[in-house]
């Protein structure tokens, strides 16, 4: 069904490279929306299933050419614009993208992988990044838009740059000899590795109490819907009638199957529904009992109410913030965090796959890019006694957060200001409107280091 | 700079220096067998509840919804012990595997080369599809944390206090210690690719560490207890983190003591905090509010302080009234005088 949606869409309108205005007007990025829109669902599917197998068949299916990528480890594609070689390795929460928002500005291009690449774990490949044969892009590392990786070599930074050759390795033996010479202890033998435990005062009924609740609660009336349904309804209508030509030409049958999907939908969407509303009420009195934004001393094995309170409120959090990000309707978060009360969120924000907490206000028309994450708590210090910052972040309109970034608490950004992939803050930093940020600390980059990163592909800065 | 290092890249070919190898990830290839393996696993461990599904209209209503209908209202009971039992039983099966597969061929450290006819990475590839089963199903559950049971049972010591379900953690070799903390995104990895090779080398964790956000952790680390490994940073094969510090950097390097930034942050919170402004790149003052547990002085002190404070407010009340007295007294006075006068 996607594939012929697809197909028809692109008959409208093919998809096409370019710089593209983060507007409704703009037919390039109308389709391009739709298009991401109607992936979403297979993509879904696929991943429900965790055979990677059927990722890869799903996204060789929607369009990419040549996929014989051997490991995606936990890594995220998108699925267009990118041409693959054979036997690519690529790591842990690595990312390779062809379309990519800067400000307003939507720019699409195309990437290529040539064979035998390996990109390491938390890096990212820019759009219309060309990677020759060979190459090794290292952890933690990105490519600038446009950016070419020369063949047999290895590749460093952000942006990249070539360290040295790769070359194979002649001397396993020794390799392997040098790198095993040093026995390592186990935890038994060393002591550096063990201290004294500290007891934990947390109240760990309270968490699986209410937890329990939210999520089996959230099916007493789904559940309900459901066995009526299948058993006075489905089983007595269909699976209980012979099989014969007939069934079809039944207009009442022909209904009901027709409605059946409609309806399992309804009921899992009933279930999101009271998974929301038990946790808002959970939430809300926490929240009424718990502390505000500000600095704990935090002492793990003594019992403080305010603490107490304070972490609930962020475990209560966590499963409704799961169930909706990884469910087939991850736009619905919006109307559950508003619902919730826990965060403000403007109109148009979109959010992809990535870490969300509480009391992180929007404004209108973000965008937070795969794995981003934007903190609302940090700690100083020895496990056990630390100083503990929990404060959230305002975010002005139309800002946009690429892949990878990282918000550390106290975040504030004005109007139209976008983070390249990678970028990550300091706590309590202070944006103005405007501006493009890169690196760790972020800096404001100014016309000639922008110009360096993005080279001839956008130019209004 | 660029240049000297190719030059030393190139001359130095046969002795590679490891610790300014590039950091990469681990492979593992889909063969036919552990593809049957992992749908078997699949099919196994649903069975069961599966049966208990089918069978609860007959077996837990009678057939009779109209009659039993409270007995819908107890099916978050049901649905936890569905999700118990597949927990269950995907990990028993699991284990099954992995003991059966560990009496065929021992796991071990090592070199080994990424190919299908070598045999220690065949096994490793095996044991990888069978614990990447496992770990789906338990992070798929309600409570995350419950996933430390699924780390102790596939012979990576873990206790139920550290969370570790955040990050992308390597499936064996590793040996974590008692409350630790795994950022998100964080990286541990016990097998890494070098040229065409597969690296394998246990990585160890000591108690309370903490590793930070994306964070990547190479084979063969050992991290002593009490030890941070920072946001962003990474280790390279082999090294050796000494406990109590904080490491930035990569490859991690000693940043400051963990108590000197415990007492440096309290310091800075209780004199008052600053924000970086980064368009300018100056600094201005930010007022955040400090929490403090009150212990009973403190506590005690509070309350008096509330009483001294109504006690106050009474007294300005009191004095408020005999001052209205007085008023009226002196304006009684004034109009007696006036009669009088009259």
């Amino acid at each position: 069904m996607a594939k012929f949606f697809l197909s028809i869409i692109n008959l409208i309108h093919t998809p096409k490279e370019g710089v593209f205005t983060r507007d409704k007007k703009d037919k390039n990025y109308c389709y391009w929306c739709l298009r991401s829109i109607i992936k979403k669902w297979p993509l879904w599917l696929a991943r429900q299933f965790n055979l990677p197998i059927l990722e890869r068949l799903a996204l060789k299916f929607l369009g990419l050419k040549s996929f014989k990528a051997n490991c995606v480890n936990g890594g995220w594609l998108d699925s267009e614009f990118i041409e693959f070689g054979k036997n690519i390795k690529i790591g842990q929460g690595s990312i390779v993208m062809s379309n990519i928002m800067i400000r307003d500005k939507l720019i699409i291009k195309r990437v290529v992988l040539g064979d035998n690449i390996i990109i390491g774990a938390h890096s990212v490949v820019c759009p219309g990044t060309i990677i020759e044969k060979n190459t090794i892009l290292d952890a933690l590392s990105m490519t600038s838009l446009g950016q070419k990786l020369e063949r047999n070599s290895v590749y460093r930074g952000t942006p990249a740059k070539k360290i040295m050759k790769n070359q194979p390795i002649v001397n396993i033996e020794e390799l392997e000899k040098s790198i095993f010479q040093k026995k390592t202890k186990s935890r038994e033998e060393d002591e550096n590795l063990r201290t004294d435990v500290k007891e934990m005062s947390v109240p760990f009924h309270v968490y699986i109490l209410s937890g329990w609740w939210i999520m089996g609660g959230s099916f007493i009336i789904p559940g309900l819907l459901f066995i009526i349904f299948i058993y006075w309804f489905l089983i007595p209508h269909i699976f209980l009638t012979p099989f014969s030509l007939n069934i079809l030409l039944n207009f009442e049958i022909f209904v009901i199957l027709l409605f059946t999907p409609l309806i399992l939908i309804g009921i899992y969407l009933l279930h999101l529904f009271f998974v929301a509303l038990f946790t808002s009420i959970f939430y809300r009195f926490a929240d009424y009992r718990g502390p505000a934004q500000g600095i704990f001393n935090r002492n793990l094995n003594e019992h403080w109410k305010a603490l107490d309170y304070y972490h609930w409120r962020s475990f209560l959090l966590k499963y409704p913030v799961f169930v909706f990000l990884k469910s087939p309707f991850p736009w619905l978060l919006n109307w559950e965090l508003k619902f919730i009360g826990s965060n403000k969120i403007g109109k148009g924000t979109v959010f992809e796959d990535c870490f969300i907490h509480s009391h992180l206000n929007f404004g209108k028309n973000c965008y937070m890019g795969t794995f981003a994450h934007i903190s609302n708590h940090m700690v100083d210090g020895v496990y056990g006694t630390e100083n503990l910052t929990f404060y959230g972040a305002k975010i002005g309109d139309n800002c946009v957060f690429n892949a990878l970034i990282g918000g550390m608490p106290g975040l504030e950004m004005g109007n139209n200001a976008t983070f390249l992939p990678m970028t990550t803050t300091i706590k309590y930093d202070k944006m103005e409107d405007n501006g493009i940020y890169l690196g760790f600390p972020a800096r404001k980059l100014n016309k000639e280091s922008a110009k360096k990163f993005m080279g001839d592909v956008f130019n209004d800065y | 700079m660029t240049t000297e290092k190719e030059k030393t890249g190139i001359s130095d070919s046969v002795a590679l220096d490891i610790n300014k190898y590039p950091i990469t990830t681990n492979v593992f290839i889909w063969s036919p067998t552990s593809i049957f393996i992992y749908l078997l696993l699949h099919v196994l461990s649903f069975l069961i509840p599966s049966l208990m599904i089918l069978t609860f209209y007959s077996g837990a209503l009678n057939s009779d919804l109209i009659t039993n209908w409270w007995r819908i209202l107890f099916i978050l009971l049901d649905i936890m012990v569905w999700w118990w039992i597949y927990l269950l039983s995907s990990l028993f099966l699991g284990k099954l595997f992995l003991i059966i597969l560990g009496l065929i061929h021992k796991p071990r450290e090592g070199l080994f080369k990424v190919d299908k006819n070598d045999r220690d990475y065949y096994f490793y590839c095996l044991r990888y599809t069978i614990k990447k089963f496992i770990f789906w199903i338990w992070n798929n559950f309600c409570f995350p944390w419950v996933s430390n049971l699924a780390f102790k049972v596939c012979n990576m010591r873990a206790d139920f206090k550290s969370t570790m379900f955040d990050g992308w953690s390597d499936l064996e070799f590793i040996e974590y210690g008692n409350n630790i903390m795994i950022g998100q995104g964080a990286i541990v990895l016990s097998s890494m690719i070098i040229g065409d090779h597969l690296l394998i080398k246990k990585v160890i964790i000591g108690d309370h560490v903490v590793l930070g956000g994306n964070s990547i952790t190479c084979p063969g680390t050992v991290i002593g207890s009490g030890a941070t490994l920072g946001v962003w940073a990474s280790t390279h094969i082999g090294q050796v983190l000494e406990p109590d510090w904080i490491y930035i950097g990569r490859p991690a390097k000693k940043y400051k003591q963990s108590k000197t930034i415990y007492e440096e942050s309290k310091k800075e919170s209780e004199l008052g905090t600053v924000r970086r402004l980064v368009d300018t790149g100056e600094r201005a003052p930010h007022t955040v509010k400090r929490y403090v547990k009150k212990d009973m002085v403190l506590i005690a002190i509070d309350n008096l302080e509330k009483l001294y404070d109504k006690w106050k407010e009474s007294i300005k009340v009191k004095s408020r009234r005999e001052l209205k007295k007085k008023y009226k007294m002196s304006k009684k006075e004034i109009k007696r005088k006036k009669v009088e006068e009259f």
